[in-house]
C-alpha cells in the first residue's frame, strides 16, 4: 500500500513538473511566434525613374515630326515646336511679331494654318495655334522639368535655318545665365549653345540628347559670330500654358520690329538733337517756318500757334548757328547752343548773339524740341 | 485461496498464476484479499491512489491547453492591434496609433516589432510637433525662422526615412509652398517692376494653395495697375508706342483682362487723335504760310500817301509813304508812279526807292524825288502805278 501512495505522488509531481514546464514553454514560445517587423520603419521602396536613355537617331527622328517651319507674308522664316495635343506651337515672338495669321509647315511640307494666340513683349516667345495639328493626334514634344541645366549638356537644335527644312545641329550647352537685351526683348539666364544656329532656326527646340526633352527655345544671334542662344523653356511654361488656356483676344504690338524703325535708332540721342536744331534754323534761315514749327512738340504748338510763331521772326534776316552742343539728360537731351543773327530794327541791319537752351524729348517715337529759351549775348 | 484478479477464478494458494487465464496472481492479494468482499475493496483503494496524479494530468492539461489558447488568441489579438494601429498611422492618426499600440505593448512588451513601430510613431510624432511649429512660425510671418525650422525637420525626415516618415510628406511640401507663399507675399510689397511680379508669378504656379491662388490675385492686380500707371504716364508724355507696350507688356500675364484692353484701345484712339491734331495744325500752318506768302508777295506795301507839290522855286516834289503789310521783312521797295498833267495826261513814268531798305512788318517807310522841269506845269498830280518789292 505505502509504495502504492509513494508512486502516486511521484506521480503527480511529475505531471506537475511537467505542466509548468509546458506553461512556460508556451509562455516563451507563443509569443515570440509573433514576427519581429514593423511596417511603419520599413525603408521606402526606391521609385523607378525608367530614365532610359534613347539613341540620338531615335530622338532626331520622332523629334523632327514635332517641329514646324512657320512662313509670314512679309517672308520672315522661323522655326517652332509642337508642344501640347491642342496643335500649340512654342516659337519666338520676334517672328510672329506684328501678325496674326501665319503659314506653318511639317516635316512631311504639309501647309497649314496657324493662329497667333499669345506673344510676349519682354521675352522673345509667342504660342500658335495651328487646329490641323490637334485634330491629328500629333505626337509633341515632352518639355523638362528638370530645372538644372549643365554646361556641356549635349543638345540638339532642330528647325529650319534659311528655309533649309529638318536641318540638325549637334552641340553642347557652351554657356549658363547670359542675360542681354535686343530691343523689345530681354534675354534673361539664357543658355549659350555651340550648335551653330540661322535665323531661320529662330523658335525651334533646344533638345536634351540624352532624354530627348525640350530644354531650350532657339533665339536671337548676336552679331555675325555663330554663337546661338536658347530661352531655358521652364522660365516661360507658365506663361505659354496660361496663353494655351485662354488665348490672346489682343495681341502685342512691336513698333521696334516693323521695317525700315531699325535705321533710325542707329543715331544717338544727342546726334539727333543736334541735327534738329540745326534743321530748325536752317529751316529758319529759309524761311520755312512750317517745317521750323513742325519740329516743335505737340504741347509747345498748342501754347504757341504757328503765326505767333513766325512773328517772332518777323524782324529776323538770317540765323546761323555757331555752336552747338548736346548733353543727354535722362530720356531727355539738353542742347545748348550759340546763333548769330542778322535782325532789322528802325529799318537798319543789326547783328546780335544768342545764347539758347533748348530741351528735346520724344514725343509719339518722334525725337521733338519741347521747350527754350534764350537771351542775348552783349 | 486466491481469486484472480482477472478472471475472478479461485486458484489454489500458494500459486503463482491462475490456472484458469494463466494471470500473474498478485502477492498482496494473496495477502489482503481473502474473500470477495474485501477484494472490491482493494481495488477501489487501489484506484483511489491513482487518481491524484490523473485528476491532476487531466487539469492541467485542461489549464495548458486553455493557457496556450489564450496565448495565441493575445498574439492574434495583438497583432491584429499592431496591424490596426499601423494601418491608423499610416494614414496620419499618430497619436490614436501611439495609444493603441502602447496598449498592444502592455501585453506584450518584449515583442520587438510593436517597439519598433511604438518608436517609429513617436519619433513622427516628434516631427509632427515641429512642423506645427514651423506652422505658427508661418502665421506669425516669421518666415526665416519657418524656413530654417523647416530644413532642420526635412534633414531628419530624410536621415531616418521610412515609410511612416514619409506620411508627413505632403505636410512638409506643404509647409514648404506656404513659406513660398509668404515670402513672395512680403516680396510683392516692394516690387514695382512687371517682370519681377512676373517672375514670382511663376513660381507661383506650380503651387497648388489656396494662399497661392490668393497670392496671385493680388499680383496680377498689382501688375495691371503698374501697367495702367505707366502706360497713364507715357500717354500724357504723348508717347503713345511706349504706353500700348506697357499694356501690352501687363496683358501678357494677365491675359485678356478687361480694363487693360480697354486701356489699349483707349491709347490707340488717343494717338490717332493726337495724329490727327498735329496733322491738322501742320495743314493749318502750311495754309497759312501759303497764304502768308501769297500776301507778302502780292500786296505787302500799302501806299499810305502820295502827293506832288511844287515848291517856291517851281521844283516840283513828289512824296509818299509806305506800310508794310507783310509778315516778314520785305526791302528795296520801288514804288513807281506816272506823274500827270492837268489833263491827266503822263507827263513822264517814274521809280522812286522808298527808304530806309529793310521794313519789318507794320514798318513804314518814306520815299522822294524832285523835279526840276516841271515848272510850266499848272497842276502836277501823281498816281501810282505799280510798288515792286524782295521779301526776305
Amino acid at each position: 500500500m505505502k509504495r502504492a501512495w509513494l508512486t502516486s505522488a511521484i506521480l503527480t509531481v511529475l505531471v506537475l513538473a511537467v505542466g509548468v514546464l509546458a506553461f512556460y514553454f508556451i509562455q516563451q514560445k507563443v509569443p515570440s511566434e509573433l514576427e519581429a517587423s514593423s511596417i511603419l520603419d520599413k525603408p521606402v521602396p526606391e521609385e523607378d525613374e525608367g530614365n532610359v536613355t534613347k539613341n540620338t537617331q531615335e530622338i532626331i527622328y520622332e523629334s523632327q515630326k514635332s517641329v514646324v517651319q512657320i512662313e509670314l507674308d512679309n517672308g520672315t522664316i522661323g522655326s517652332g515646336f509642337l508642344y501640347n495635343d491642342q496643335g500649340d506651337v512654342i516659337t519666338n515672338a520676334h517672328v510672329v511679331a506684328n501678325t496674326e495669321d501665319v503659314k506653318v509647315i511639317n516635316v512631311d511640307s504639309k501647309e497649314m494654318e496657324g493662329q497667333v494666340i499669345g506673344a510676349s513683349r519682354s521675352s522673345d516667345v509667342a504660342l500658335v495655334r495651328v487646329p490641323d495639328l490637334a485634330e491629328a493626334e500629333h505626337d509633341y514634344l515632352p518639355v523638362t522639368e528638370d530645372e538644372d541645366t549643365e554646361l556641356l549638356t549635349e543638345v540638339l537644335a532642330l528647325g529650319s535655318p534659311l528655309g533649309l527644312q529638318n536641318t540638325v545641329t549637334r552641340g553642347e550647352i557652351s554657356g549658363l545665365d547670359r542675360n542681354f537685351e535686343l530691343d523689345p526683348f530681354t534675354y534673361e539666364n539664357v543658355f549659350q549653345i555651340s550648335a551653330p544656329i540661322s535665323p531661320g532656326n529662330s523658335g525651334g527646340p533646344l533638345i536634351n540628347g540624352e532624354t530627348g526633352e525640350v530644354i531650350g527655345i532657339n533665339s536671337a544671334k548676336l552679331g555675325d559670330e555663330s554663337i546661338g542662344f536658347s530661352i531655358p523653356v521652364l522660365d516661360v511654361m507658365p506663361m505659354v500654358q496660361q496663353w494655351s488656356k485662354s488665348p490672346m483676344k489682343d495681341l502685342p504690338e512691336y513698333p521696334e520690329l516693323t521695317a525700315g524703325s531699325e535705321a533710325l535708332n542707329e543715331q544717338t540721342d544727342a546726334d539727333q538733337a543736334t541735327y534738329i536744331i540745326q534743321y530748325f534754323y536752317d529751316s529758319v534761315n529759309q524761311g520755312d517756318f512750317v517745317t521750323a514749327y513742325s519740329l516743335l512738340s505737340s504741347s509747345w504748338q498748342e501754347e504757341k500757334s504757328f503765326e505767333e510763331f513766325r512773328e517772332g521772326y518777323s524782324n529776323t534776316l538770317s540765323v546761323s548757328v555757331d555752336n552747338i552742343v548736346a548733353d543727354p539728360d535722362g530720356e531727355e537731351v539738353k542742347v545748348s547752343c550759340v546763333i548769330t543773327s542778322e535782325e532789322t530794327a528802325e529799318g537798319e541791319v543789326e547783328i546780335k548773339k544768342y545764347n539758347l537752351d533748348y530741351t528735346l524729348g520724344y514725343e509719339n517715337d518722334q525725337m521733338m524740341i519741347l521747350s527754350g529759351e534764350g537771351e542775348e549775348v552783349d | 485461496m486466491v481469486v484472480c484478479r482477472e478472471c475472478g477464478s479461485e486458484n489454489n494458494s500458494g500459486s503463482r498464476f491462475c490456472s484458469h487465464c494463466g494471470e500473474k496472481l498478485m502477492e498482496e492479494e494473496l495477502d489482503e484479499l481473502g474473500s470477495e468482499n474485501t477484494s472490491s475493496l482493494y481495488n477501489r483503494k487501489k484506484k483511489l491512489v491513482y487518481i491524484m496524479p490523473a485528476t491532476v494530468l487531466i487539469i492541467l492539461t485542461a489549464v495548458l491547453v486553455l493557457y496556450y489558447n489564450h496565448s495565441v488568441q493575445v498574439n492574434h489579438s495583438v497583432l491584429k492591434e499592431k496591424e490596426e494601429a499601423e494601418k491608423m498611422a499610416l494614414e496620419g492618426h499618430y497619436n490614436e496609433a501611439e495609444k493603441r499600440l502602447a496598449e498592444a505593448a502592455e501585453q506584450r512588451p518584449d515583442y520587438q516589432g510593436l517597439e519598433r513601430s511604438l518608436s517609429t510613431v513617436h519619433d513622427v510624432q516628434k516631427m509632427q510637433e515641429d512642423l506645427d511649429s514651423v506652422e505658427s512660425s508661418i502665421e506669425e510671418n516669421e518666415l526665416d525662422k519657418a524656413l530654417e525650422q523647416l530644413a532642420k525637420v526635412n534633414k531628419e525626415m530624410i536621415d531616418n526615412e521610412n515609410q511612416l516618415v514619409v506620411t508627413l510628406t505632403p505636410k512638409l511640401n506643404q509647409l514648404d509652398s506656404r513659406i513660398t507663399v509668404g515670402k513672395i507675399n512680403n516680396e510683392v510689397k516692394e516690387l514695382t517692376k512687371v517682370d519681377e511680379l512676373a517672375d514670382k508669378l511663376n513660381t507661383l504656379s506650380g503651387l497648388d494653395l489656396e494662399e497661392a491662388a490668393r497670392a496671385r490675385e493680388k499680383i496680377t492686380e498689382k501688375i495691371v495697375s503698374i501697367s495702367t500707371k505707366k502706360a497713364e504716364d507715357k500717354i500724357n508724355e504723348k508717347q503713345y508706342n511706349e504706353a500700348i507696350a506697357a499694356v501690352d507688356e501687363g496683358l501678357q500675364y494677365v491675359i485678356n483682362h478687361e480694363k487693360l484692353l480697354q486701356l489699349k484701345e483707349r491709347v490707340e484712339q488717343e494717338k490717332q487723335a493726337f495724329e490727327q491734331e498735329k496733322r491738322e495744325r501742320m495743314e493749318q500752318a502750311m495754309e497759312q504760310q501759303a497764304l502768308e506768302e501769297m500776301k507778302n508777295r502780292r500786296e505787302a506795301v500799302n501806299v499810305l500817301d502820295i502827293e506832288a507839290y511844287k515848291d517856291e522855286f517851281g521844283d516840283v516834289t513828289i512824296d509818299g509813304e509806305v506800310q508794310s503789310e507783310a509778315t516778314s521783312i520785305i526791302s528795296s521797295i520801288e514804288v513807281t508812279y506816272d506823274i500827270l498833267d492837268k489833263d491827266d495826261e503822263v507827263l513822264e513814268t517814274d521809280t522812286a526807292q522808298v527808304y530806309p531798305m529793310y521794313l519789318n512788318p507794320e514798318d513804314k517807310g518814306k520815299f522822294e524825288q524832285i523835279y526840276y522841269d516841271y515848272e510850266k506845269e499848272e497842276d502836277i498830280s501823281v498816281e501810282v502805278t505799280n510798288v515792286q518789292w524782295f521779301v526776305e
